[in-house]
């Protein structure tokens, strides 16, 4: 009787300590953005069902799409910081260029506690990436197809304007469009607006400036109106219009976009991994392989532009 | 008989058993072979499965080297999108990879340019101590760079040089050189599969130009624990293993895989089942050896049980029969044993027997003879000895017919033996009592014999046993009683029964073989008279004399029979109408010439016959008799002593048919009491009477209820003699009715001539008189003139008799019959009744008139009164009042009416009448 009961003690403190191990693993998710932002929405939606169970996860939001002060961000970064000083995680993930830049970059580089970043567009470099604890996957978009497409539509494309929120990824972006385009002899200018009227404004112009408009990000305009600007596009809808982001599918002809929630799965699969044991210097920084492609049969029509027959049939059609 | 008991019954139970063991080992057996043959089968079926797995595998690196080769550019998620579909479709596959061709002039530039595709920190690695470095130069490298699925954790896989792995290398040359896949082990249940992508649209001839064109290859790894697994899914119990032959031809890798269920109790004698088998495509090989350890419950029973249960049944029943054997053996022994015993109770019981048999028949009073098969003489004893006239002695060996010869009684003929009959078994056991037995001196002694056969254990016939006794004495006295039955006592001729017989062959004769025969019936005249002058004696020989004659003058072969009292009958056989009528007058004439004396008076009588002709048209017995009859009354009616042929037509003999009719329906009426009685009142023309007077008249009832008058039935009565019966029936009833109802009224009762003569007709009417009180003085009888007079004697007697009881009497009918008056001198009556053929014509006949007032006088004169009949009107009444008739009745008076109604009070007829 009595070994039955000691026994009985021993699997209960057993199951007890697995309990305490269990809870004692910790993931913070730090995103450069805010929650309903369509990419980070995109990135948690992956995520959070891959770490439960493995980790406890926390999020803290940079806020950066809406407040484009560099001050700001810095401010979150640092009570990122604080917070990570504060809680100790087992791990860290990053999402996007913010907080890889004023959170990772800054206070995190060369640290015991592991980092794995995602959603940085077209290179780490500029962070300095890869750290011996920090690894990631890099956000690439399909940008060689959609020059491709951009050639067999526009006749002759020389000129293009990059309109987009003035905000620091746009940037990045537009430098990634200039060299991509640059290298297929396409000049790219880049419009960056922090207004609806300015977004009207840079749209309208493009009309007359560009022999075809790349739409980049909204995020940033603060006074974002989406139906005014489906109006509007429409209105004035002349010349080819794409996109690499699939929320500005709307306002684009044609759009080839990443998908953020390849970037929250991978982000969520390292960060298991290294929490099993494995260290991130181990594990190669990778790009992502997954888009989509989606159509504004609305706008192309008013344009009067034709797309391939095999592109019309695959890609995803929106209003 | 020595029996080998226990050990039969033994022998067959144990060869039971042997041979259920026989049947259950097939059974068993059977059942490991068809478990055996189950087994192949599943493993074809693996086998199969595998065989498509790996062919699948196959086609998903040929697809995917297309998919590469044949697009401009495909990209990582084009792969990946291709990828994922297969792997998701064939589990056993864990690795889709995409390995270009880079030589070490484009090493450099193929890193950067991964660089710049988003992989900032890629190269091309070698493994080292577990770790993944830059490569060392070589001429080529075959670096990964698409893997599905992409994983962190497989992600350190990207630009790993396959040739820096050995193995790999290995394959992957083979591969190249052969343009099919190849394998090489990876880890114990793992191998890559290897299949080269070549520049341009066809895969090159030579191994050289294979060596030149490649530019990349696709792998996949496989996972051939899942293979297995997969293909052995849902053979529970099935251990296999699977052991990858590599292009070289090596052993490079076992894999196992065990699917049992790890049930328990499987037989520890039971031999598993094993299998080996090999899978071969297009440089993949994988050898199989398939294991199946067998448990009680593989096996199909059905069977072993189906042989336990026959076979143990087989053994019981072989058990049982030798058994039963036994018990029969044993059963005929005992049997043998007391059919010994028995013959020898039953030798002996038989020699008794025999003795006391011999005994028998040699006491008993019957003759017995015996015969053997062929009907030889085998036995007489003593009383056949003695009516044979044969010994025994004598007649051993004789055929039956030589000792024991018998004729026929009736037509002395030879009778059949018996022998041949019960030999031949077709008769049965037969007493035969119309036999004479002829003996040996000849002599003829009446028998009685039966005879039958004798027959041995199989009911073969063996002889015959003829038994007889002497019936002489009981013979003749039946001949005797035969002859008394059928002769009449007096003549000695047939009688009326015998008579009637023959005639009943006859027409059966004349009906069935178209003889002819004829009838003579034959009533003597005047014999009466001879009878009542000479007496029952004379009549008797009279009688006698003409039975000699009838029989002198018809043939042998003809019938001759007393009918009764003075009639004859004569069956003339084969006889022709003119025959017959020739032998009829012939008997008419002899009988005629015929003078019989008695006591020196000689008397001459004649006689009436007639005559019918028996033939095919005949009816039955009754008509022709009655036809017969009616004939001869007709030769009667015709004067005597004449012969009457009937005829069918004649309407004379037609009436008298119709009377004879009449005689069954009024013997029927007298026994149903169908008679009814009038009144016909009878009124006084002389003086004022108040007694009321009335003839009893007599009515029959028809069966359909109809009212017949005497006139239609009385003759045929009188004829036939019922007359008595019909007057009893009227006194009886009157007395009866009178004794009632109206004792005052005074009653005339006709007699007929018949009751007269009848001795006990006095002795009845007064019984009636005494039995119901009627006063004899209210009641006269009426007896006819002719009546009376053909019967004085009796007539005197009866009226004498009841004149002295009161009674008083009339003569009916006078003047119509003989109407000698002479009689009246002794007939004592006290009325005469006129003839009503005079009255009714008298006013208008003077002589009718002079016939009705004679008879009147007359009797008047006699101190009788008379009584007028048929007075139907007022001028006769007038007219017999006027000449002194004391009484007159008629429809001029009243109708007869039913008895009942004169109960009514009459109407004074003779107000007006009287003087």
């Amino acid at each position: 009787m009595g070994r039955f009961i000691a026994m009985l003690c021993l699997l209960t403190l057993s199951l007890l300590a697995h309990s305490d191990d269990a809870a004692a693993a910790r993931c913070l998710y730090v995103s450069s953005y805010h929650a309903g932002y369509e990419w980070n929405d995109g990135i948690e939606r992956s995520m959070g069902p891959i770490l439960q169970g493995h980790c406890e996860l926390r999020k803290f939001y940079m806020d950066g799409k809406r407040h484009l002060d560099p001050a700001f961000a810095e401010d979150k970064a640092r009570q990122a910081k604080a917070l990570i000083d504060d809680w100790r995680p087992d791990v860290i993930i990053a999402a996007d260029d913010n907080a890889a830049k004023y959170l990772v970059m800054r206070y995190l580089r060369n640290v015991a506690t592991p980092v794995v970043f995602c959603g940085l567009n077209w290179t780490a470099e500029p962070y300095g990436l890869p750290y011996p604890n920090a690894t990631g996957m890099i956000e690439v978009g399909p940008i060689e197809p959609l020059v491709s497409e951009v050639r067999q539509v526009v006749k002759n494309p020389r000129r293009a304007v990059f309109l987009s929120a003035d905000e620091i990824t746009q940037h990045k972006e537009y430098a990634i469009a200039r060299t991509v385009f640059g290298k297929q002899g396409m000049a790219v200018t880049h419009k960056a607006v922090r207004t609806m009227a300015a977004w009207e404004a840079g749209y309208t112009a493009a009309q007359k400036n560009a022999d075809f408009i790349i739409i980049g990000n909204y995020a940033g305009i603060h006074d974002w109106d989406p139906a005014r600007a489906q109006k509007h596009a429409h209105d004035h809808a002349r010349k080819f219009t794409v996109s690499y982001l699939d929320w500005m599918a709307p306002f684009s002809m044609l759009t080839m976009a990443k998908i953020a929630d390849e970037q929250g799965e991978w982000a969520a699969k390292t960060a298991v991994l290294i929490l099993e044991g494995a260290q991130p210097a181990s594990i190669p920084v990778v790009a992502n392989r997954r888009w989509n492609m989606f159509i504004n049969l609305r706008l192309l029509n008013k344009a009067r532009f034709k797309l391939a027959g095999d592109i019309v049939r695959k890609a995803i059609k929106v209003e | 008989m020595a029996l080998r008991r226990p050990p039969l019954r033994v022998s067959l139970g144990l060869l039971g058993l042997a041979f259920t063991a026989a049947l259950v080992l097939g059974a068993w057996l059977d059942a490991r072979a068809t478990a055996h043959r189950a087994f192949l089968a599943e493993t074809a079926q693996i086998h199969d499965g595998i065989l498509q797995r790996l062919k699948a595998a196959d086609q998903v690196s040929t697809s995917l080297g297309t998919l590469i080769n044949s697009s401009f550019r495909v990209d990582r998620d084009q792969f990946r999108v291709f990828s994922e579909q297969v792997l998701m479709r064939h589990r056993f596959l864990l690795s889709t990879v995409y390995v270009p061709l880079v030589t070490d002039a484009e090493r450099q530039e193929f890193e950067q340019q991964q660089h710049g595709n988003g992989f900032p920190t890629f190269a091309i690695t070698d493994r080292r101590d577990g770790n993944y470095v830059a490569a060392g130069r070589r001429d080529r490298y075959l670096p990964l760079l698409y893997h599905e699925p992409f994983e962190p954790a497989t992600a350190s896989l990207i630009g790993f040089d396959l040739l820096s792995n050995p193995t790999f290398a290995q394959a992957i040359e083979y591969a190249i050189d052969t343009a099919s896949a190849s394998t090489a082990a990876d880890t114990a249940h793992t191998y890559w599969l290897f299949k080269a992508i070549y520049a341009g649209k066809a895969v090159p001839e030579a191994r050289e130009e294979r060596r030149r064109a490649v530019n990349g290859l696709i792998a996949l790894r496989v996972d051939t624990r899942y293979l297995l697994q997969d293909a052995v899914h849902g053979h529970e119990g099935l251990d296999a293993t699977a052991r990858l032959h590599t292009a070289a031809g090596a052993v490079s890798v076992v894999a196992l895989t065990a699917s049992g269920t790890g049930r328990s109790g499987y037989g520890r004698f039971m031999k598993a089942l094993t299998a080996r088998d090999a899978v071969r495509i297009h440089g993949q090989q994988l050898e199989l050896d398939f294991t199946r350890r067998l448990h009680w419950g593989d096996l199909d029973y059905k069977l072993v049980v189906i042989a336990a249960v026959t076979g143990l049944l087989m053994s019981i029943l072989l058990a049982v029969a030798g058994q039963s054997i036994y018990l029969r053996a044993r059963e005929r022994e005992h049997r043998h044993h007391e059919i010994q015993r028995q013959v020898r109770e039953k030798t002996v019981e038989l020699a008794l027997e025999k003795e006391r048999a011999q005994v028998t028949l040699a006491s008993i009073g019957d003759g017995v003879i015996t015969t053997d098969a062929q009907g030889r003489v085998e036995y007489l004893n003593p009383v056949a000895e003695q009516l044979t006239g044969w010994s025994a002695a004598e007649a051993h060996g004789r055929l039956l017919p030589e000792v024991f010869s018998i004729i026929r009684d009736d037509t002395r003929k030879q009778a059949d033996s018996p022998l041949q009959a019960y030999l031949d078994e077709t008769q049965a056991h037969e007493l035969r009592r119309d036999s004479v037995l002829v003996d040996r001196e000849g002599n003829e002694i009446a028998i009685d014999h039966s005879a039958a056969p004798i027959r041995d254990r199989e009911n073969q016939i063996i002889g015959v046993v003829v038994a007889f006794h002497d019936v002489s004495h009981e013979r003749q006295l039946a001949q005797e009683m035969s002859y008394q039955a059928t002769h009449d006592a007096l003549t000695g001729l047939y009688n009326r029964r015998a008579f009637e017989d023959r005639l009943r062959d006859a027409l059966l004769d004349a009906k069935h073989n178209g003889f002819v025969h004829v009838l003579l019936y034959l009533d003597l005249d005047q014999f009466k008279i001879v009878n009542d002058a000479a007496g029952h004696v004379a009549g008797d020989e009279l009688l006698r004399h003409v039975s000699a004659l009838l029989l002198a003058e018809t043939r042998r072969s003809d019938t001759v029979a007393r009918l009764g009292g003075d009639e004859f009958g004569v069956l003339l056989h084969e006889c022709a109408r003119e025959e017959g009528l020739k032998i009829a007058h012939k008997i008419r004439q002899v009988v005629h010439d015929f003078r019989f004396v008695w006591k020196d008076r000689s008397y001459a009588i004649g006689v009436s016959i007639g005559m019918v002709m028996v033939n095919g048209d005949s009816d039955s017995l009754s008509t022709i008799l009655s036809a017969a009859d009616a004939a001869c009354y007709a030769a009667k009616d015709k004067g005597r002593n004449r012969v009457q042929l009937f005829q069918a037509d004649d309407a004379e003999l037609a009436r008298r048919r119709g009377e004879m009719q009449w005689v069954t329906r009024l013997s029927k009426a007298l026994e149903e009491d169908r008679f009814v009685l009038y009144a016909q009142p009878i009124v006084s023309l002389l003086s004022q009477m108040k007694e009321a007077r009335y003839e009893v008249l007599i009515r029959m009832i028809t069966e359909e209820g109809e009212i017949v008058p005497p006139g239609a039935f009385v003759p045929a009565a009188e004829r036939y003699l019922l007359m008595p019966d019909i007057d009893r029936w009227v006194v009886h009833s009157l007395l009866n009715w009178a004794a009632i109802h109206c004792g005052c009224a005074f009653y005339t009762i006709n007699l007929s001539g018949e009751s007269l003569n009848d001795d006990n007709f006095l002795a009845f009417v007064l019984e009636q008189f005494e039995r119901t009180g009627v006063p004899p003085e209210k009641i006269c009888f009426e007896i006819t003139e002719t009546a009376a007079v053909a019967n004085l004697s009796s007539a005197m007697q009866f009226i004498t008799a009841l004149k002295k009881r009161g009674c008083q009497f009339s003569l009916d009918d006078f003047g119509a019959g003989w109407s000698s008056f002479a009689y009246l001198k002794n007939l004592p009556v006290d009325y005469l009744k006129i003839d009503g053929g005079f009255v009714k014509d008298m006013v208008n006949d003077p002589l009718d008139f002079a016939m009705v007032n004679s008879i009147n006088q007359i009797g008047h004169a006699m101190g009788i009164r008379t009584v007028a009949e048929f007075a139907e009107s007022e001028e006769i009444l007038r007219r017999l009042a006027e000449i002194g008739v004391d009484y007159a009745q008629g429809y001029g008076i009243g109708r007869p009416r039913p008895l009942e109604e004169i109960l009514v009070p009459l109407r004074n007829v003779t107000a007006g009448w009287g003087r």
